[in-house]
């Protein structure tokens, strides 16, 4: 195998490839990076064998074709730091030597038959959408999925294929996210869907593909298959059923107003800063025209933020972690959310039209 | 050294076995052991007084102690009434301090030095709370009483059964050198024939070894062997509401390979640190668990939850989940099972959950309270988890 390729094209995909490829895995084969340079392309995989993505590296020259498996991040810290623009690799016996000016390493490979095989998608697609649509999905539903919950199917995204439409729902028992995009394509006549591990997304974010480009979805048995242009990935899915997220979303919410996000945002922030783990609950006094936050931390202090608001009605008080919020509201991009609530006992919640719905429950304040 | 210091040990003697002759008159003044069936693999918990001559002891094949005493009345344990003895225990210790650090169901170290001005001298205190735990309990305490926690573990274990040892501070040498070292607090299987070769037989032998000597040979425990020799600990007293974690663990006199054995002591294990963790209104966001195998390999494994609790429920289904893969993977005989709450804080604020919660959650709430409650009256035998009772029992 010998080549050419542009620096930071291949820094790009190797980045990527390493988000993948374990770095706290005991099985040294999975550090790996495998390389496939043909004629005119250069693909790269890697797989813990939960995820696995296959990535073209564009502009590469390949004088001769072959495979290659060496360990990910050593190969793509050297191709981080070189500073040139363009490097050359060539594989002897059992060693990739990259060349820069002035540079040369040689590291060891590993044997390219012992690398497991990477899945591709077979057949067409079942849909379609703009990676910047799916983009925008993930970035509105993956940070509200629970990490380390005993409960593993909260642990991932569901994907739901409803007629024309892709919803992504993620919730960690105390909050709930769930967006809505429209497919590029013709939706499916039956509904599909699947719980995707955590880091199925966080790698969606992390690709070196177009906005623009047109993502195939195929949910097969066990089984999630993305071809994004250049590259493609198979996901493991998370066994279990995820709780029925439609029967918490509140349709009685008889209190609703518009709130300028960064206005919401700015004063949630301050009055955040005086709670902390004992006493993280955040009090939402509302009353005519006035939306008040109260916050106190034992043996710290307190804080009081007042916020006109255009709320009419009898007075409320409700408490929630402004955690929850201000993760919502950081991701929202607009100028005004809704927020609607009932009581301090019920669910509180944040929508951007129809396109969004965050369900967030309520924190019973100690009384202090 | 801190100055001054005035720490109980308190060891209730030969516990289960005498609960049992407590309750059931005509098993007192015979030798009984506490334990599994002879005939099958089961072990002795505890043996009476009466069976001890014989050579029976608590690390020992039911079978075999049979065969040592064939006289002796076995007896299947019912740790439901050994708890509930143990709660009473721990109630009367209150009375004295509210220093106490809980080690196991029958042992607790209690630190009295603020006790001294109102109760009078440490030795006077100590006379007292075995009285009344005789009064109340009918059983009988073995005390020690010294200037810290080491000292005072060796003392109780020195005038067992109902003793009361007290180690003067200009006495602690003269109590300490004669000691045979397999009494230090570390020594082990591993290293007892590492100090024996040594030519260290009592903690006299032990001492006459320079520090950096014993560091040489045994890294920081050298170094603590050390101390301890010279009877220096200045470990405190750890109640509770202080610590930073909250633990129950039991060493197995022989080692288990029973799955639903160990299940059902984790499961024991959770009831009771929930219990402690919700009697001081604290919540854990840590649950650990602790497994030592037959070869002494100790595992730990742990997970994080998003938010601190109290629960019962939470509490063992993340011990459980931390429990399982272990056991599917390796299925080896446990010597140690234990497990941890860590990573806590008081609980204020309550989040609301979205799912289960709303209405699972507050009944599991409601459940852990109305729980307590029986058991604070009634003690903690009075009711039990469906799957912590032993088939015989349901």
């Amino acid at each position: 195998m010998k080549l050419r390729f542009n620096r930071t094209e291949a820094s790009d995909v190797l980045s990527a490839i390493c988000s993948v490829a374990g770095q706290r895995t005991t099985k040294d084969i999975l550090k790996c990076v495998r390389l496939e340079a043909r004629p005119d392309v250069l693909m790269l995989s890697a797989t813990d064998l939960e995820l696995s993505l296959r990535c073209a590296v564009a502009q590469v020259e390949v004088e001769a074709p072959g495979d290659s498996l060496v360990v990910a991040d050593t190969l793509a810290r050297i191709v981080r730091e070189c500073g040139d623009e363009l490097l050359s690799i060539e594989t002897t016996k059992n060693l990739l030597e990259v060349r820069g000016v002035g540079s040369h390493f040689q590291i060891v490979t590993q044997d390219v038959e012992t690398f497991p095989a990477v899945p591709t998608m077979e057949g067409e697609p079942d849909v379609t959408i703009e990676y910047g649509a799916l983009l925008r999905l993930v970035e509105l539903s993956a940070f509200a999925a629970a990490h380390e919950s005993t409960r593993y199917a909260i642990n991932g995204v569901l994907w739901e294929i409803e007629g024309p439409r892709l919803v992504l729902a993620a919730t960690d028992g105390r909050r709930l996210a769930v967006a809505r995009g429209e497919l590029a394509g013709d939706g499916l006549t039956e509904q599909k869907s699947a719980i995707v591990p955590s880091k199925t997304l966080a790698l969606l974010g992390r690709l070196p593909v177009d906005k623009d480009t047109r993502v195939g979805i195929q949910l097969a048995e066990n089984q999630l298959l993305l071809s994004l242009g250049r590259a493609n990935i198979s996901s493991s899915l998370v066994e279990g059923r995820f709780p029925k997220y439609q029967d918490v979303i509140p349709n009685d919410c008889d209190r609703e107003l518009q709130l300028n996000t960064a206005e919401f945002h700015s004063a949630l922030k301050r009055a955040a800063l005086l709670t902390n783990e004992e006493s993280k609950g955040v009090r939402f006094a509302f009353s005519e025209g006035t939306l008040t936050l109260s916050s106190r931390a034992p043996e710290q202090g307190e804080a009081t933020i007042a916020l006109p608001v255009d709320f009419q009605g009898t007075e409320l008080e409700i408490g929630f972690n402004p955690q929850f919020l201000l993760d919502v509201l950081r991701v929202v991009h607009a100028d005004e959310v809704t927020l609607a609530f009932k009581a301090e006992n019920r669910p509180g919640v944040i929508r951007l039209g129809e396109a969004y719905t965050y369900v967030v429950m309520p924190v019973n304040l100690a009384s202090a | 050294m801190k100055p001054d210091r005035h720490i109980l040990h308190v060891d209730m003697d030969a516990f289960f076995a005498a609960v049992e002759q407590r309750d059931h008159p005509e098993l007192r003044g015979k030798p009984v052991l506490v334990g599994g069936d002879p005939k099958g693999r089961g072990v002795v918990s505890t043996a009476s007084y009466e069976a001890r001559p014989f050579g029976c002891g608590s690390a020992m094949p039911m079978a075999q102690a049979v065969r040592l005493c064939p006289d002796a009345i076995i007896v299947r344990p019912s740790m439901t009434r050994y708890s509930e003895a143990s709660a009473q225990v721990f109630s009367i210790f209150e009375h004295y301090t509210p220093k106490v650090e809980p080690l196991s169901i029958d042992e607790a170290f209690l630190d009295v030095t603020g006790s001294t001005r109102l109760l009078g001298p440490a030795e006077k205190i100590a006379r007292e709370l075995k009285q009344r735990i005789q009064e109340e309990t009918q059983l009988t305490a073995s005390i020690g009483v010294a200037s810290n926690k080491f000292l005072a573990k060796l003392a109780s274990d020195q005038e067992k059964p109902d003793g009361l040892v007290v180690v003067q501070s200009d006495a602690i040498l003269a109590f300490l050198d004669p000691l045979p070292v397999s009494r230090l607090w570390g020594v082990g299987k591993a290293t007892l024939p590492k100090l024996e070769r040594l030519g260290v037989q009592t903690f006299a032998d032990l001492r006459r070894h320079a520090k950096e000597e014993l560091r040489q040979h045994f890294g920081d425990t050298g170094e603590r062997f050390y101390r301890l020799v010279r009877g220096i600990d200045d470990r405190d007293v750890i109640t509770d509401r202080q610590a930073k974690s909250i633990s129950h663990e039991v060493t197995f006199s022989v080692d288990v390979n029973d799955e639903d054995h160990l299940r059902r002591v984790l499961l024991h294990h959770t009831e009771g640190v929930a219990r402690r963790l919700r009697r001081h209104g604290r919540v854990a966001r840590t649950v650990s668990i602790k497994v030592r195998t037959s070869n002494f390999a100790t595992v730990t494994r742990s997970l994080t939850l998003t938010e601190g609790t109290d629960e019962t429920d939470t509490l063992w289904r993340s011990a459980s989940t931390l429990f399982q893969p272990w056991w599917s993977k390796h299925e080896l005989a446990v010597r140690l099972i234990g497990m941890a709450a860590s990573n806590l804080t008081e609980s204020r604020d309550e989040q609301l959950a979205l799912f289960d919660a709303t209405d699972d959650r507050r009944d599991t709430r409601q459940l852990d309270q109305a729980v307590d409650e029986i058991r604070n009256r009634y003690g903690n035998g009075a009711i039990e988890r469906g799957t912590a009772m032993t088939p015989d029992e349901k």
